[in-house]
């Protein structure tokens, strides 16, 4: 993935880290699609990700000043994750009747589901559904994951082998 | 399952983009289930792919949104100190206690401007001086004198101004440089009064190194020898090269000769006045005297 480049140039770093525009520009186009990813799996709406990916961004950009040098797409993605659960938490708040912590949302049925996608998908949990793209679509090893979520390599994997295993159940029954 | 299926499942779990080795090649071709199994993912996935993909025109647009939010914010952060002085200035109170304070900072301003030390150096009196090798007349004009310039006071008498006014008089004869608070004296004969305000200030010649506290004192000064009379108040007296240091009195001279094996130092006593024809006695240091003039010797 090309924002892997981005990550082995000290220069390009250096750039970012004095929020220099193109650099900043060059970050954006090659790292939406991993934030939008991450925000689409988790809040289940195009208009919402694309919100989110704009506020991400946001506070990436005021971050990089402080930005220590690791991996872009742990750093970004653990912004866009964290930013996504806050505003599923403020979600959770709004509606009394949900008083499902974060944390445990992977062990419930998603309440957003995403027209275009596939049901092996939508009958994931929004953070299940979020690690299955990072690691099938997004490529990420599930170490990278696990510093991004906070999740460890074990879960992580469950995650996966839950999405294949409903996936083979849907071709079973074909 | 068999355990061809559960390693394939693994595999599956493990990579994002598949690649087949034999052995899972061989399970394909024999396990239709699992082949039906890599058809769904392939497609799922490509589907999920396609699905979470942004356009370039939405990606143009959220970034130019992310660019204004920067923007903004950027300008907000600008316009933060023109928010508080308007917010100050639409509050009466605030107005008027910005504009007492801004008063007091111009008065202390303008105070301390006033207090702020004049180093002008000026030289007035009746006296004939010689300065920068010419021969001057003072008759109680001012004059600007640079701070380190030497002055010859052939005779008379010349106060010295530091602050715009008088802090020291000197009468006789001196070959002297004038500092901010000192007097650095070299030859001559003259008798100093400094005014109470000049205490503190400091004369020094070749030999030693007098601070006045407040007196009138009398230099003699030659090529081997310093001498000084104090003959009011005190004066802090020391050996230049900071061996010996005392209080000295009125009334008191201390007299430090310069000889082979070190400088010596004797006291006298002095009259508490000063004599009139004092000046007269030392005539042949800095300047000569004939009949009722003074003229230069000559410079080194």
């Amino acid at each position: 993935m090309s924002y892997r480049n981005l990550e082995v140039d000290p220069e390009f770093l250096l750039s970012l880290k004095r929020q220099d525009s193109k650099a900043f520009e060059t970050l954006f186009h090659e790292c939406a699609g991993l934030v939008f990813s991450i925000a689409l799996s988790l809040l289940g709406k195009r208009p919402a990700a694309e919100d989110a990916v704009q506020e991400i961004f946001f506070k990436a950009y005021r971050a990089l000043p402080d930005f220590k040098g690791e991996k872009l797409a742990s750093w970004l993605g653990k912004i866009a994750h964290n930013h996504c659960v806050d505003l599923i938490r403020q979600t959770n708040r709004e509606v009394p009747t949900t008083t499902v912590p974060v944390e445990d949302l992977h062990l419930h049925q998603s309440n957003s589901v995403i027209d275009e996608l596939p049901d092996f998908i939508n009958s994931l949990s929004e953070t299940e559904r979020e690690v299955v793209i990072l690691k099938k679509i997004e490529g990420l090893s599930y170490k990278e994951i696990s510093l991004l979520t906070g999740k460890k390599e074990g879960t992580l994997r469950n995650m996966v082998l839950k999405c294949l295993q409903s996936l083979r159940e849907i071709v079973d029954e074909s | 399952m068999k355990a061809e299926c559960e390693n394939f499942i693994l595999l599956l779990q493990e990579q994002s983009e598949i690649v087949l080795d034999t052995a899972h090649k061989k399970h394909l071709a024999d396990c239709e289930k699992c082949r039906r199994l890599l058809e769904s993912h392939d497609r799922s996935f490509a589907r999920l792919k396609q699905s979470l993909l942004l356009s370039a025109p939405e990606r143009e647009r959220i970034f130019a949104r992310v660019q204004k939010t920067i923007a903004d914010e950027e300008s907000s952060k600008s316009s933060d100190s023109e928010f508080s002085l308007a917010f100050l200035l639409n509050n009466w109170r605030l107005q008027i206690a910005f504009t007492a304070l801004l008063l007091i900072v111009v008065t202390g301003f303008w105070y301390s401007g006033k207090l702020q030390p004049d180093n002008t150096l000026q030289m007035s009196g009746s006296a004939v001086i010689l300065r920068h090798f010419k021969k001057i007349t003072l008759e109680n004009a001012l004059l600007q004198i640079e701070p380190g310039e030497k002055v010859t006071l052939l005779n008379g008498r010349v106060d010295l101004h530091w602050q715009n006014s008088a802090k020291v008089s000197i009468d006789g004869m001196l070959d002297f440089t004038v500092q901010e608070k000192s007097i650095v004296a070299k030859n001559g004969q003259a008798t100093l009064t400094f005014l109470p305000s000049a205490a503190g200030y400091v004369i020094t010649t070749r030999l030693m190194q007098v601070k006045i506290l407040g007196t009138t004192v009398v230099l003699e000064l030659s090529d081997n020898q310093d001498a000084i009379s104090v003959i009011k108040g005190k004066v802090e007296w020391s050996l230049l090269d900071g061996t010996e240091m005392r209080e000295v009195s009125a009334g008191t001279k201390v007299i430090v000769v310069r000889e082979p094996d070190g400088f010596k130092v004797t006291e006298d006593v002095c009259p508490k006045e000063v004599i009139a024809s004092s000046s007269n006695q030392l005539l042949e240091v800095g300047a000569k005297k004939t009949g009722d003039k003074w003229t230069p010797l000559e410079k080194n």
